[in-house]
């Protein structure tokens, strides 16, 4: 019974779409039909073209306003519902204050840096980035440095906290040494992870982080990860998942760089690995976390609750005060230098930044589920450009120009609205400038199809 | 159609003017001077290849170690190409077109998007004091008559070291296997001042000219840097003679040769907790090497001169 109930539907299915295909067909008879195939026609070019666009300075520069404005409305959600999406990142920041106060050393204190470690993780922290370097060449401070190990040798004979630890890479891809080098295996507890992050070349606007770094000579060749990916993984996630992707990378396997790389977190959430230099969606960094500038009071409105930031300069007994250590347990905390005359300010969608807080909000934006990506990269975009493509040749070539104009419009304008809602909810950047610009070409083709139709009224009847 | 033509043959003649123009302005000028050797311009007139002579497209650079020659370009599409009797000043072009299509492809914003990788993390800003050089006090170098001056040579395979007089008698010598350097005093080991000596280490390894500070001159040296000697700071005492020296050496430059001077003294300035007197410190050092380059450009020149 129910098979021929479906057989029915089926039939009736079938039957629609053939009178309505016939129904098509006789319309496109009736006069329309080069109108009709020349917007399909531009339609096609322009979505060429806009994918030829897209790597392009220009197309980049154009993608920039949107997904800066979207930055922008990040910063103000942290701003009216602070909890929700500060997510678990923690800053303890030797800001400037402080920094002054230690009379500017070139090399920071490391006896101080072995102080906070070891009060984030006895409060329970889960990992520790350390975005300060521990180079060996610059300057070996004997009893600080020993200390600092002692705190370290601690932590990993417990085996509690994980330790990111920030390593330069120099140009011959060779990882510089730290002082506490012969502790970190990059296995279980303690890593090696590259500070790296992108910019723009045209505007030198931080907008993006990276999975990970080479190192080491072609025969040697490994990989280091990035501060996000490890952070994030350390958290939430299980490290084996990284180790094996650094052997399959190592092997060559994917070498063509066909597929990205998923990495599941442990609280349901995944986020994806680009595999290209030129990836424009899967590694911009979302800033929800915007630190206050206290130099420049009003021009740059930071959005982080006394919860989530710990300001040196306000005491180490507060970092270690039961209600420090409650904000910090079960998080991940950035450790760094704040300070501008450290040079770790950077530029960013928001105004300038310093590199750790930098740091934080592209952790957040791994940990917390809000990377970005595109539609088009999914399996849908195709098909939901050509479905886009024949509505909207149908509409210009049915209605006059300005009707078919406010039609469109309207779609596109709750899309511009809602867009934000959804790179919120499911992560996708709806792109709406490249149709937008579509629309405004269309108005100077239309004096082609004049000339088209002209000479198809001048040609003799068949 | 008038106005058109018009236009075209207006840009025609513009885009052609400022090719002349380009032809014709000065691509670069001689940083090291050789006397030996000799400027042939385009129209067969001969210049002598001095310093800040200028050069233009077509300009031959004759006579042995042309293309050793320094030389500061004015334009990047500037260069030279070496030829049977010296080098050439040449002038590549960029393709009319294709720099035009590039310019508007640039304007368009139509060029490949590039990424700048920057190092989001705190990094000590301590400045690293720059190696040694390998060679003190120079390949040329006025020293004082009195004051302790380090012979360094870098090569741990010498024999012997020769000092000899403008005449060619050896006036001091002594063994120096294994070492890389030996310090002396001038009039400890026979030399006087006002004269100018010659250095060798093994003959053949190398040589090297030394000139003794006249009386007067040393005075002079010794009086000013007195006086500079004032002031809690060292940091800054040493940084001022080192600025000092080097000054001396850039005004008088026949009288004195003190870059190594200045070498020393901003290494003695190094280290000092405010990180702007290192960075001025570094500068003297590497000023001290740069002169060294020169030197060596120079000697190589004139040894090439001598062979001929």
């Amino acid at each position: 019974m129910k098979r021929i109930r479906l057989l029915t539907i089926f039939r009736h299915l079938i039957q629609c779409l053939c009178k309505y295909s016939m129904l098509t067909i006789e319309w496109l008879k009736q006069g329309k039909r080069i109108h009709v195939v020349m917007n399909i026609i531009l339609g096609l070019i322009l979505l060429v073209f806009f994918h030829w666009l897209t790597p392009l300075m220009l197309g980049q520069k154009l993608l920039n306003v949107q997904f800066d404005h979207y930055v922008r409305r990040d910063a103000d959600l942290t701003r009216q519902d602070t909890d929700k999406y500060l997510g678990q990142v923690v800053y303890f920041d030797i800001d400037h204050l402080i920094y002054k106060s230690w009379g500017k050393p070139a090399v920071t204190p490391r006896d101080q840096v072995a102080d906070m470690i070891q009060i984030a993780s006895e409060s329970g922290a889960k990992v520790i980035i350390l975005d300060i370097l521990l180079n060996a060449d610059k300057e070996v401070q004997g009893e600080s440095d020993r200390k600092l190990r002692q705190v370290l040798e601690n932590i990993k004979a417990q085996g509690t906290t994980k330790i990111v630890f920030a390593t330069k890479v120099d140009f011959d891809k060779e990882m510089t040494a730290s002082v506490i080098e012969d502790l970190i295996d990059d296995k279980e507890q303690f890593f090696h992870a590259t500070p790296l992050g992108e910019a723009n070349s045209y505007d030198f606007v931080c907008r993006f982080w990276i999975p990970y770094q080479e190192v080491g000579s072609p025969e040697n060749r490994d990989i280091i990860w990035s501060i996000p990916v490890l952070a994030a993984v350390l958290a939430d996630g299980d490290i084996e998942q990284l180790h094996k992707l650094r052997a399959s990378i190592l092997a060559g396997e994917n070498a063509n760089k066909t597929q990205s790389y998923k990495i599941s977190l442990g609280n349901g959430k995944e986020f994806e690995l680009p595999v290209s230099s030129k990836e424009t969606y899967l590694n911009r960094i979302r800033f929800f976390h915007v630190p206050s500038d206290p130099f420049q009071p009003g021009k740059w409105s930071g959005n982080l609750s006394p919860r989530s930031v710990h300001l040196l300069s306000d005491g180490m007994d507060k970092l270690s005060s039961t209600e420090g250590s409650r904000s910090v347990r079960g998080k991940t905390v950035v450790i760094g230098n704040s300070s501008p005359d450290k040079g770790d300010i950077h530029m960013t969608p928001l105004g300038p930044m310093p590199g750790m807080y930098i740091q934080g909000n592209a952790i957040n934006t791994l940990a917390g589920g809000l990377q970005s990506s595109d539609p088009e990269h999914g399996k849908w975009s195709l098909l939901l450009d050509v479905i886009v493509t024949v509505i909207a040749a149908f509409v210009f070539a049915y209605l006059d120009a300005f009707s078919a104009k406010v039609l469109i419009a309207v779609p596109m304008i709750i899309a511009a609205v809602y867009s934000y809602e959804l790179l919120l909810s499911k992560g996708y950047f709806l792109n709406y400038i490249f149709p937008v610009i579509g629309i405004c070409i269309h108005e100077q083709i239309s004096g082609v199809e004049h000339i088209l139709k002209k000479f198809s009224k001048k040609s003799p009847p068949a | 159609m008038t106005r058109r033509v018009i236009s075209a043959t207006l840009l025609v003649t513009l885009i052609l003017v400022c090719q002349v123009a380009w032809a014709s302005s000065m691509l670069g000028w001689v940083v090291t001077e050789n006397n030996a050797l000799v400027i042939v311009r385009a129209d067969g007139t001969q210049v002598p290849c001095q310093q800040y002579a200028e050069l233009y497209e077509g300009d031959v650079i004759q006579g042995e170690g042309a293309d050793l020659i320094a030389i500061q370009w004015y334009l990047p599409a500037a260069g030279k190409e070496s030829t049977a009797n010296g080098v050439r000043v040449t002038l590549k072009r960029p393709g009319f077109f294709q720099s035009l299509v590039a310019d508007v492809k640039d304007f368009l914003g139509l060029t490949e998007e590039a990424r700048v990788v920057l190092g989001l993390n705190t990094r000590s800003t301590k400045q690293k004091l720059p190696s040694e050089a390998s060679l003190y006090p120079g390949y040329y170098a006025t020293v004082a008559l009195d004051e302790k001056v380090k012979l360094t040579w870098g090569q741990s395979d010498a024999e012997e070291l020769t000092i000899k007089d403008n005449k060619g008698n050896v006036v001091y010598s002594t063994k120096v296997r294994g070492l890389t350097a030996i310090e002396l005093q001038p009039d400890k080991v026979g030399l006087r001042a006002g004269e100018v000596y010659q250095w060798l280490v093994d003959e053949t390894a190398g040589s090297y000219s030394l000139k003794i500070l006249s009386e007067d001159a040393a005075a002079i040296l010794r009086r000013d840097l007195a006086t500079l000697d004032k002031g809690a700071n060292p940091y800054e005492k040493s940084l001022k003679k080192a600025a000092y020296v080097r000054m001396l050496s850039d005004s008088y430059p026949d009288d004195f040769d003190l870059y190594w001077i200045s070498d020393r003294y901003a290494r003695a300035a190094f280290g000092s907790a405010d990180e702007k007197l290192n960075r001025r410190a570094i500068y003297f050092i590497e000023c001290y090497k740069l002169h060294l380059n020169d030197q060596e450009r120079r000697s190589n020149a004139s040894a090439k001169e001598g062979r001929k």
